[in-house]
């Protein structure tokens, strides 16, 4: 029988639904190191409408005299991480801004949580490996199964916040992690 | 309850608090008698995905018979059942139909449209459409 007359295993949309996460929601946890110790700025999670993640490097090359390429080299490896999506309440012990409700009061309040570019980005992504941070993803009201075979380490290089009439509040982050230049290593939080 | 019957008995008795004609929801199982208002929901999409929130979609109708049968005054009663209805559907007022404890909860509106009339066998109609936010829960 062709496989086509019986369906194929495809990846589908921003969420896959194991038994883990049900609700298919990712929860995310950002950290401000910048005074020499780890101050969690907020830990929650959104309905991610889009995570996008591009493995990006520069490059330079050396010509010879009729202007073609002998040689190249790439260097500043990495991986950037767009999140875009709604931030959910999270009534959770564990959740920053603290509180354990569910309503539009704590829902506010986590989409206001004031954070910076260059602090820590972690994500719990359990069917995304290069994603999902190593090595203690967050967890939060909708998704509390945490799985430490994780590859990202990010920093937040640009966030948005948009409020806009007529639709749901919308977080837009875009993180990176720079990659070791010999592959053969491990993709880990020394990176 | 259903998405259907939890909206439009939310609408309902919002407008019934701002209009002194009567407030029926689609479907009834009384008599109508006008002038009236009717409220139906027409349908409802989740947004976002997953999240058991919707984007709902009702109609809000004011009928009135304007012949010899309808009531003494009718038209009059109709335009200022109309404007009621306006008023009440702005958006400074809407947020008011978040009830405690009616499990229903309306984040914001996204379109509306209307009164659209229509004058059928001397019944006049006035139709609001309103596309809005909402979920299933008392927040």
């Amino acid at each position: 029988m062709a496989k086509l007359s019986r369906g194929t295993p495809i990846t589908y949309g921003s969420i896959d639904k194991p038994s883990t996460n049900p609700t298919g929601v990712i929860s995310i946890e950002i950290i401000d190191d910048s005074t020499g110790s780890d101050v969690t700025k907020f830990r929650g999670e959104m309905y991610a409408s889009e995570v996008k993640l591009a493995y990006e490097a520069d490059t330079n090359q050396a010509t010879d005299s009729f202007g073609e390429v002998v040689s190249h080299c790439t260097y500043n490896q990495r991986k950037t991480l767009n999140l875009t999506g709604v931030v959910l309440s999270n009534n959770h012990a564990g959740s920053i801004p603290a509180g354990t409700d569910s309503t539009i009061t704590k829902a506010n309040s986590m989409f206001g949580a004031p954070f910076s570019a260059g602090m820590k980005l972690n994500v719990n992504f359990i069917d995304w490996q290069e994603v999902n941070s190593e090595p203690t993803p967050p967890v939060s009201e909708n998704n509390t199964t945490t799985s430490n075979a994780g590859l990202g380490n990010f920093t937040i290089t640009n966030a948005e916040k948009t409020r806009s009439s007529g639709n749901y509040a919308e977080w837009t982050i875009s993180a990176i992690e720079y990659l070791s230049v010999a592959h053969g290593g491990d993709d880990t939080i020394t990176d | 309850m259903s998405y259907r019957n939890q909206s439009e008995a939310a609408m309902a008795a919002y407008l019934q608090e701002k209009v002194g004609v009567p407030v029926l929801v689609g479907l009834r199982d009384e008599v109508k008698s006008m002038p009236c208002v009717v409220v139906s929901f027409v349908s409802a999409q989740e947004n976002p995905p997953e999240s058991g929130n919707m984007d709902i979609q009702m109609q809000i109708m004011v009928q009135s018979q304007i012949d010899d049968e309808g009531a003494p005054g009718a038209l009059d009663v109709h335009e200022a059942t109309v404007s009621e209805i306006d008023t009440a559907l702005g958006s400074e007022l809407l947020p008011g139909i978040n009830q405690a404890g009616d499990f229903f909860h309306y984040f914001g509106k996204q379109e509306q449209s209307g009164p659209d009339r229509e004058l059928q066998d001397m019944v006049v109609s006035e139709m609001f459409t309103i596309t809005f936010a909402a979920a299933l829960g008392d927040f």
